[in-house]
């Protein structure tokens, strides 16, 4: 299926946290659950069932790609799969950080959260 | 393999085929790999309590993106899924009269068997005549045993005044039947000669939805909840493979 255009920001909280994990490196399933539990602090615990339906619809847009081989072969179990960020897929990541990094300036110029001076990518770049 | 890792490949059993086939195996391979970090850290009951509703979630998201005219079929088999449990797990603690092991037994098992078959019957191409063929008769039967054994006067004594007038609603069953046989039998003739179904199909459809609201949305408040919960999953089942078989007869 082609990539939906429409398709983007805002996303989910579990998608965007999936998307999260693997922009660091490619993971396979349980990977990326146990790195979303603990970058949440226990809040998002992903199931198999909703991991996957994100995993199959981000497939769908381009935005991940299964990879054809396991990084680890020797010390990993065969049954494994491991999936990565296409660019597409970290533009869209990226779309949607600037999105909650707009959102928290919003709360900050509304009194709602301190204001602590948050870089932009092309200030750290 | 553990009984939990063979319950949890039977429920993926549910998912749609195209789905299964490209991330069954993964799905089953976290599944187990997340069991087994849960039991070591000693949080196994919240696990199954995640995934149960973590599965019934995912097969109703990936079942509406891959096979949209499947979704009411699907939601038949897990509504007879419950069904059955209910049958096994939970009335006989009501005290069911002894005279009805009978019918329990039926109705405990009919419904299993008419999962299973229709788990084989969606992992094959004729999916939709198996699947109605098994509704209709195991509806049918039901019925009849109904009648046979005198259920429904076993009821009856139960009930009080507001229970009685909603079970008036499930008599009406009879009549539902009697009109999805015949929609059964008229699609089959009219899928044969290729043509357009006539307006008739259309009353049919009409009566389906009156049907379910009749049984959703009774007028009275039912005093014996226990009684009537059964009657409102098996109708939703067959109601739901009903609404299915609509859907399918009108690709003509």
């Amino acid at each position: 299926m082609p990539p939906k255009p429409t398709e983007g920001p805002p996303l989910t909280p579990a998608a965007f946290h999936i998307l999260l994990s693997l922009a660091e490196n490619e993971q396979h399933g349980y990977g990326i659950i146990k790195t979303v539990l603990e970058r949440s602090g226990g809040e998002v615990n992903l199931g198999a069932g909703t991991l996957y339906g994100n995993l199959k619809r981000f497939m769908d847009l381009a935005w991940i790609e299964e990879l054809e081989a396991r990084p680890a072969a020797d010390l990993d179990d065969e049954r494994r799969r491991y999936y990565r960020l296409t660019k597409h897929g970290l533009r869209i990541a990226e779309l949607e950080a600037e999105r909650l990094e707009s959102l928290v300036r919003h709360a900050q110029a509304a009194r709602l959260l301190p204001n602590i001076r948050i870089s932009t990518k092309r200030e750290v770049a | 393999m553990k009984p939990e890792t063979w319950l949890y490949k039977q429920t993926l059993e549910l998912y749609p085929r195209a789905y299964r086939e490209q991330f069954g195996e993964p799905m089953l391979e976290t599944y187990t790999d997340a069991l087994n970090a849960a039991k070591l850290e000693g949080g196994a009951f919240e696990f199954h309590k995640l995934t149960i509703v973590d599965s019934v979630k995912g097969i109703f998201r990936a079942t509406a993106e891959i096979e949209k005219p499947d979704v009411l079929a699907r939601v038949g088999a897990i509504l007879a899924i419950i069904y059955a449990l209910y049958y096994l797990l939970i009335n006989p603690l009501l005290g069911v009269n002894p005279q009805f092991k009978l019918q329990l037994i039926f109705e405990s098992i009919a419904p299993v068997f008419s999962v299973i078959g229709f788990i084989i019957a969606i992992r094959r191409s004729f999916s939709e005549w198996l699947y109605f063929a098994l509704m209709s008769v195991f509806g049918t039967i039901k019925l009849v045993l109904d009648a046979y054994l005198g259920t429904y006067n076993w009821y009856f004594q139960k009930y009080q005044l507001p229970d009685f007038v909603y079970q008036l609603a499930t008599i009406r069953g009879w009549v539902g039947w009697a009109l999805f046989l015949t929609l059964f039998i008229f699609v089959v003739l009219r899928s044969k000669e290729q043509k357009r179904l006539s307006k008739l199909i259309w009353l049919f459809l009409i009566d389906t939805l009156v049907w379910v609201g009749y049984i959703l949305v009774p007028a009275p408040q039912p005093l014996r909840t226990e009684f009537h919960f059964h009657d409102l999953l098996f109708w939703l089942a067959t109601i739901s493979g009903a609404v299915y078989f609509l859907v399918f007869a009108l690709k003509f």
